[in-house]
């Protein structure tokens, strides 16, 4: 933690991070990606406020859940983007790799979702606070792995929409190693909720997903 | 169908690929009649833009026919001929709700990429790389239109595909530079770049009050385009210093108004070119920044520099102190075609302008390879190679 109080190092992973993921971008292919990822990580690392985790003891910043916050604005009324965000087929729609929502009674949600080592399944408590304007989910406490988060809405300046800000926190196991691994996958992470935000935007702007998923090119030749 | 496909650094080679079909319901597929090369092509071609994938269609400036609508389409129907602009609005999102158009929220299928890179993305462009969203160009028999309502322009009754064509993409684009001068009574504007862009900028100058434009290149036929057509002043860069010419043009004052018509592969003259071409071929910066550097210094002080050339990275010795103390406004963007398509056809319409000329050769689309040859190497006064498709 000593060496992020230095903040000529956190510019430096600012600029550095950023040059990295530009430069991933014009390699291109799986190197160039992982670049872009690494560097946006970086990026990110340096340009979030370290104060706060540096007044933390070591013990309890590597017990800490990591956090990863994405936001979006959508011209939309708040009543139209909660009535859409409290419909599990919608979420599953747009969340990146989940692929189902069921809603078991009692605030419970079954939530299933595609990873690379296949799909997995957990259940969450979910709590509706249309009046704080605040929906959060938290695992059961009987779990296997613990994921929590919640989606803030507040209105957009200027009649501007709705301004949402989605917070998902995760525990990864394995101690510090795990968290050293945790903070690389912030980036995947934080590009997966921030699509599926996109996404969301597009369904409550246009109703439809803009995509290019079976558009003709060379690869495809005949 | 046939394709002009990218499979990498200066390798395009016309292949056989799937029609493209509608994919979502505001979607149109379109019949190209015309297909137009464009600058930002040839970065693309040289390499400078990143995440291209071998196989994508390339191409954005196009006119064509309507032969499919999704079921959401409303303003076309089949056999409509129109003119598409070249980066894709959704129409929907705050940016298009305030004529922001290629600052589109939502029409970039790769926004989260893109974000990473600029903070920000920006909208989905036809055949320009997938950080622009991966979508298929037009340099193809048919092409997929996306959010066909607000990116389609019907053609006005009387003019020609050739005339209409370059409302696609670099008729708006000149004339955005141009109108991002913000021009009153008796300005002087410089616009460096004589390409399709440049051409544009200077008409459009004109066409919004400008008293005098100077333009800057070194292909002669280009600059020959610019005195002729465009009725401008011109400058080799080759032969002269532009800086001193342009001050002895302006009674020391500098022109109010720089327009950028070049972007991030300008030539240079002398060490400056030798000391941008290294970092750039060492990757120590990625844009080669001449252009804005002179048109910085050169610019009146509270002029405006208004960068319609693209850049795509980082640029090295700008020069803020100049940009600072001269209070210079610094205007930017990729184009919003949607914001002035009408405006320019009713230009074309009324004879003010017929961009047609700049159409210096027509070729079929089995030759696009050489098509962009002779438009890289700037052979034989081309200034735009279009596809017959
Ligand atoms: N912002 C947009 O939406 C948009 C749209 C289309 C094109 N563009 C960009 O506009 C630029 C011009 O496009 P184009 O189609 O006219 O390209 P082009 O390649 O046909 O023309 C560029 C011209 O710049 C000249 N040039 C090079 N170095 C110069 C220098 N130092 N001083 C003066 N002139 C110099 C070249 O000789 C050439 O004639 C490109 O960067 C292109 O990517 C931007
Ligand atoms: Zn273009
Ligand atoms: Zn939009």
């Amino acid at each position: 933690m000593q060496s992020s109080s230095n903040s000529g190092l956190d510019i430096g992973l600012v600029v550095g991070g950023g040059a990295v993921a530009i430069l991933g971008l014009r390699r291109g292919g799986p190197l160039g990606l992982a670049m872009t990822a690494l560097g946006a990580g970086a990026a990110a690392y340096g340009a979030r406020n370290t104060a706060v985790a540096r007044q933390l003891p070591v013990r309890r910043a590597l017990e800490a859940p990591i956090e990863v916050t994405r936001a979006v604005t959508v011209e939309r009324s708040f009543e139209e983007v909660w009535r859409f965000w409290c419909e599990p087929s919608n979420l599953s729609q747009v969340l990146p790799r989940v692929t189902h929502i069921e809603e078991l009674g009692g605030d419970v949600w079954r939530w299933t979702a595609d990873f690379p080592g296949g799909e997995r399944e957990w259940e969450t408590d979910v709590a509706r606070d249309q009046a704080q304007r605040i929906f959060s989910w938290n695992t059961r406490p009987d779990s296997r792995f613990m994921t929590s988060g919640f989606a803030r809405f507040a209105d957009a300046p200027g009649g501007r929409g709705t301004e949402i800000v989605l917070r998902l926190n995760y525990r990864p196991p394995f101690g510090p190693i795990g968290k050293a691994a945790g903070w690389f996958a912030k980036t995947p992470i934080g590009l997966e909720m921030a699509a599926g935000l996109s996404r969301l935007k597009q369904m409550l702007e246009l109703g439809e997903i803009a995509t290019i998923q079976g558009q003709p090119s060379g690869r495809s030749a005949t | 169908m046939k394709a002009l496909c990218w499979n990498g650094v200066n390798d395009l080679r016309v292949e056989h690929v799937p029609d493209p079909k509608i994919l979502n319901q505001t979607d149109a597929v379109i019949k190209v009649s015309l297909s137009s090369v464009c600058g930002s092509d040839l970065h693309l071609i040289d390499g400078y833009v990143p995440t291209m994938r071998a196989g994508d269609i390339i191409g954005h400036e196009f006119a064509g026919e309507v032969v499919e609508t999704g079921r959401e389409v409303e303003r076309f129907k089949k056999g409509d001929r129109v003119i598409v602009i070249s980066i894709i609005g959704c129409g929907e999102c705050w940016f298009c709700h305030n004529d922001l158009w290629s600052m589109c929220d939502n029409s970039n299928p790769h926004r989260p990429l893109a974000d990473a890179a600029y903070g920000h993305g920006g909208a989905g462009i036809f055949g320009y790389s997938h950080a622009f969203g991966g979508y298929a160009g037009s340099h193809a028999e048919y092409v997929r239109v996306p959010f066909v309502d607000h990116g389609a322009f019907a053609i006005p009754e009387g003019l020609s595909d050739e005339q209409a064509l370059f409302v696609s993409d670099a008729f708006p684009t000149g004339y955005m530079a141009a109108d991002m001068c913000d021009i009153r009574r008796g300005d002087v504007v410089a616009v460096w770049g004589c390409g399709g862009v440049g051409q544009m900028a200077i008409r459009s100058a004109y066409l919004l009050g400008a008293e005098r434009v100077i333009a800057i290149d070194s292909v002669p036929e280009r600059l020959r385009m610019a005195e002729d057509k465009g009725k401008a002043e011109v400058i080799n860069f080759k032969e002269t210093s532009v800086h001193d010419e342009l001050m002895a043009r302006t009674g020391g004052r500098g022109p109010d108004h720089c327009i950028d018509a070049v972007g991030m592969e300008a030539d240079e003259t002398g060490v400056e070119y030798w000391y941008d071409r290294a970092k750039q071929a060492a990757r120590l910066e990625t844009d080669r920044p001449y252009v804005l550097r002179e048109a910085i210094q050169a610019c009146r002080k509270g002029g405006t520099v208004s960068v319609i050339g693209v850049y795509g990275g980082f640029i090295d010795k700008f020069p803020m102190g100049a940009l600072m103390n001269k209070g210079l406004i610094l205007r930017t963007g990729q184009q919003h075609g949607q914001r002035y398509a009408q405006r320019l056809f009713r230009h074309i319409v009324e004879g003010d302008i017929d961009p047609t000329y700049m159409m210096t050769h027509v070729l079929p689309l089995d030759e696009g390879v050489r098509g962009y040859e002779i438009f890289k190497k700037k052979a034989d006064g081309c200034v735009r190679s279009v596809f017959r498709c």
